[in-house]
């Protein structure tokens, strides 16, 4: 993408027909501007007002909202494919036993479905018989005795209390409005966070610059920082290209623009 | 749909349901609907995680199927639904109206639904008996919300089941229906299908055979979409073993008894039917949100508290923004048919916490009664503070939100009121009482008119029964949201000059470069590239009119014209693009710290967050946190709109 196009129509030209009168022709009192245009000339980034305590609370409820479903067992990632593991990273450590649990095919027997809803060909992903009987679950927790509500014993619809928002609001009464409470509200971690880290957090208006500064610094050494200082298979990617010269910082630059 | 939309819908599915699903949906938006073997060689994915792809995506309406007889076998064909797809972005707003309206059981009712998908009443109810078996105390939900902070309050499965029933029977839930889960265009086509064959037998000749099919299928459609609109519908009639000895002693039972027991009998929701939430229905009450935030910024609050009483009493009367089905203009040319509201009415179930008093000034009179009334500022000075009458009180902003103490305060203004002028009235309380409403209505109406008055037209007089029926007209209004937006986008981008000059080519028609500069009084030169620019992001269009019978560029104009439909298609391709960014945007933002979030969701790490975290960790963190949290929130703005330019 370039934004080069853009800044041309600012010039004026876009020679059509070359003729007089229609809205593309040549105009004397206006000669078209020939010189190179810059490839990326400034832009002044908008910049959007700050959020609403409503908005915020919108927000705040979708993250939840979000992260609920990923915790549930109905999310699932890919796998990675063999041979792509990561020789380094991917070697299981202690720590992954606290790791959020990935899955990679959705955990689907663990609650009830309304089967009529569903195509007969799916029936037995769900854990129902052909004949329309629930199966019980298959690892067998309540035997199906015929009778639906006895199949579903072992099978109850996950259910999730509603995480409480308001309490962060007055929070943020104290703080004040707008800028420097800006780091209110984003769930009970937030909170505590935000308890810990005490005065830092009050500084918000000039995290505004620092995040638009941060994020041209953070652009330049792209995909150098998550992987830590020693990066396996950047390595070995820029070792194969004959063109890496200075590898560390360049390795994901290159094919940027 | 638009490739954008396509884009945006598969990064809002991978964001809240995964990449596996997030596959399958882009494969489906792409291909259009598919049998599970296509889906299979699309995907170079194994069947079985498909098959359970699917079962999820069906489970929460992101996908519907059906199933066609094939030479001789069943294939079952999926598609995606998209516009359902996008409503996962509304959960946020979702649930977030549903907590100011239904209070804490609402939402928790509605927060589990969207994460289910839909559910039976009696699973729905038995899950949450397990989940709050541990502490079984039965209070008041309603009352005792407020104070119960860290759990979710405790709500007896009775409550429950009642704001269940309510939200019901205001279709902010709804039954599912088989068809719902079934492929429109399928459905509509075995419905006529079955039409069809039935009126073949009726000996209609193939024009009126086609044009009877249509009119009943119309009349089927609709019926399908609305469900079952009674009043009872998804209910079923309390045991109630309390009234049995009652009527048994009543001998004779007259038509009058019957009735009234009729109305006696309570309704509890009846747990066999399955329940879903109702994105339609969430969508009017949005507009009307809206709808009423335009009107405060040009009436200030306490009409637009008034506006918003009164769409809230028509809100149930409108099952969805847009009808599908009905007949165009047909509200419109009938005004019969209109949905009317009356002062009267509306000030039975009005609000009392608002305060009306001196929100609007009456022209200056003659001091007699009421001078509480009088003033002197002009009409338009709504939150000017002014002086009252005799007391000289200044009531300061005396029309934004009252506390009720001064609620309080206005009262006692009207005692002594009553007191020092009427001798005659202090007696009877009830007289003054009904004055008080009659004031009341009066100022009801006066906001009314207000309303109706404004070139943007909020509401229009229907006629003076009861004070005044007063209709919204949606269609109108809905407009005027889109080109009001459009217009906001434009000044935005091309500054003021360009909103100037799309106001002009809009009011004018069609126009030449040279008399757009003549009306604007402005050089050709200096419009030129805003037209055009305005042309490039599609909100205006050029016509061509060759002079003569061969076209050449020289001898043509080149007419400048507002198209608003196709200006309006162009923005919401943008807002598309747009959002889609804004999701990537977080997506590059998670993975630059991808380790760390990693670390920070671990369960001992989230167990004690002080001992883990390094302080350059946690600064990191709370910048992603606030970060996601802008980029969300500009989400869910440019959602706002979208709203407005595709739904409302």
């Amino acid at each position: 993408m370039s934004r080069g196009g853009r800044g041309g129509f600012r010039g004026g030209f876009g020679g059509g027909g070359g003729g007089m009168g229609g809205p593309f022709g040549h105009d004397p009192d206006n000669p078209p501007d020939y010189s190179t245009t810059e490839l990326f000339p400034p832009q002044q980034p908008p910049v959007p007002n700050p959020p609403s305590k409503e908005e915020r609370r919108i927000v705040a409820r979708y993250r939840l909202y979000r992260d609920k479903i990923h915790n549930g067992p109905l999310y699932t990632v890919m796998g990675k494919k063999r041979g792509m593991e990561d020789p380094f990273g991917d070697v299981s450590k202690y720590s992954a036993r606290y790791k959020r649990q990935k899955r990679r095919v959705p955990k689907l027997d663990s609650r009830p479905y309304v089967k009529e809803f569903f195509p007969e060909e799916l029936w037995g992903t769900l854990g129902i018989d052909a004949d329309g009987e629930e199966e019980g679950g298959e690892k067998g927790k309540g035997k199906g005795k015929g009778g639906k509500g006895q199949g579903q014993q072992g099978k109850k619809l996950i259910f999730s209390a509603l995480d409480v928002i308001g309490e962060l609001d007055e929070e943020d009464e104290e703080d004040g409005e707008g800028e420097d409470g800006d780091a209110g509200k984003k769930g009970k971690k937030k909170g505590l966070l935000q308890g810990l880290l005490g005065g830092d957090v009050g500084d918000d208006d000039d995290d505004d610059e620092a995040a638009e500064e941060e994020e041209e610094e953070v652009e330049d050494d792209f995909g150098d920082d998550e992987e830590g200082d020693y990066n396996a298979e950047m390595y070995f990617n820029d070792g194969d290209d004959d063109d890496g010269d200075d590898w560390g910082d360049e390795g994901g630059g290159e094919d940027y623009y | 749909m638009s490739q954008n939309a396509t884009e945006l819908c598969v990064l809002l599915v991978k964001d809240i349901y995964g990449e596996v699903s997030s596959r399958v949906v882009s494969v489906l938006l792409e291909l259009g609907r598919l049998p599970v073997s296509q889906l299979v060689r699309q995907l170079k994915l194994p069947e079985k995680i498909i098959k359970q792809t699917l079962a999820v995506l069906i489970q929460q309406h992101l996908v519907v199927h059906f199933a066609h007889l094939e030479t001789g076998q069943e294939v079952v064909y999926y598609e995606c639904e998209w516009t359902q797809v996008y409503e996962l972005l509304r959960a946020g707003r979702i649930i977030r109206a549903v907590e100011e309206r239904f209070g804490n059981n609402g939402a928790l009712i509605v927060s589990n639904l969207l994460q289910l998908g839909h559910a039976r009443v009696s699973d729905f109810i038995a899950a949450y008996g397990t989940s709050t078996k541990k502490s079984k105390i039965t209070v008041n939900g309603k009352s005792d919300a407020l104070t119960i902070e860290d759990e979710s309050p405790i709500t007896s499965i009775e409550t429950l089941k009642s704001v269940m029933a309510d939200m019901l029977k205001e279709r902010f839930l709804v039954q599912v229906q088989e068809h719902h889960m079934h492929i429109r265009t399928d459905t509509q086509n075995t419905l006529r299908a079955q039409l069809i064959s039935q009126l073949r037998k009726s000996q209609l000749s193939e024009n009126k055979l086609g044009k009877e099919v249509d009119r009943q299928m119309k009349i089927k459609m609709q019926e399908l979409a609305d469900g079952d609109i009674s009043e009872h519908a998804g209910m079923k009639r309390k045991v109630a073993p309390a009234s049995k000895p009652r009527s048994k002693k009543r001998q004779k039972v007259s038509i009058y008894d019957l009735i009234e027991q009729e109305e006696e009998e309570e309704w509890e929701i009846n747990e066999n039917i399955v329940l879903r939430v109702n994105h339609e229905k969430f969508l009017v009450l949005f507009r009307n949100a809206e709808l009423v935030s335009l009107a405060e910024g040009r009436h200030g609050k306490v009409s637009s508290q008034v506006y918003a009483e009164f769409l809230k009493r028509l809100e149930g009367k409108y099952f969805r923004c847009r009808e599908l089905y009905s007949a165009d203009d047909d509200e419109e040319e009938d005004p019969k048919k209109r949905i009317k509201l009356s002062v009267l009415e509306l000030s039975k179930t009005f609000s009392k916490d608002i305060d009306l008093e001196n929100s609007i000034v009456a022209a200056p009179r003659p001091p007699k009664k009421k001078a509480r009334k009088r003033s002197y500022s002009d009409d338009e000075g709504e939150d000017k503070p002014r002086t009252n009458g005799y007391k000289k009180k200044v009531n300061g902003k005396g029309k934004c939100r009252q506390s009720d103490s001064e609620d309080d305060g206005d009262d006692d203004d009207d005692l002594s009121d009553l007191e020092e002028l009427n001798d005659d009235d202090d007696e009877e309380g009830i007289d003054a009482e009904n004055r008080k409403k009659k004031h009341r209505m009066e100022l009801l109406k006066q906001h009314m008119q207000l309303l109706a008055e404004d070139s943007w037209k909020f509401v229009r007089l229907e006629s003076n029964r009861g004070l005044g029926e007063w209709s919204v007209n949606y269609k109108e209004l809905g407009k005027l949201m889109r080109h009001i937006e459009l217009e906001k986008v434009v000044e935005e981008t091309f500054g003021e000059m360009g909103l100037r000059l799309l106001r002009i080519i809009k009011d004018k028609g069609k126009l030449e470069e040279k008399q757009v500069a003549s009306i604007a009084l402005l050089k050709q030169k200096e419009i030129r590239s805003i037209l055009t620019g305005l042309q490039e992001n599609g909100y205006l269009h050029l016509q061509e009119v060759p002079k003569t019978s061969i076209p050449q560029v020289s001898r043509t104009y080149f007419l400048w014209f507002h198209d608003s439909d196709r200006a309006i298609q162009s923005l919401i391709t943008d807002t598309h693009k747009a959002m889609s960014r804004a999701i990537q945007r977080t997506n590059v933002e998670r993975t630059k710290r991808s380790s760390l979030l990693e670390k920070w969701e671990r369960t001992d790490v989230q167990a004690n967050v002080e001992e883990y975290l390094t302080t350059s960790e946690k600064r990191e963190l709370e910048i992603w946190l606030s970060r996601e949290e802008k980029l969300l929130c500009q989400l869910m703005r440019l959602d706002k709109t979208m709203m407005i330019l595709r739904d409302f």
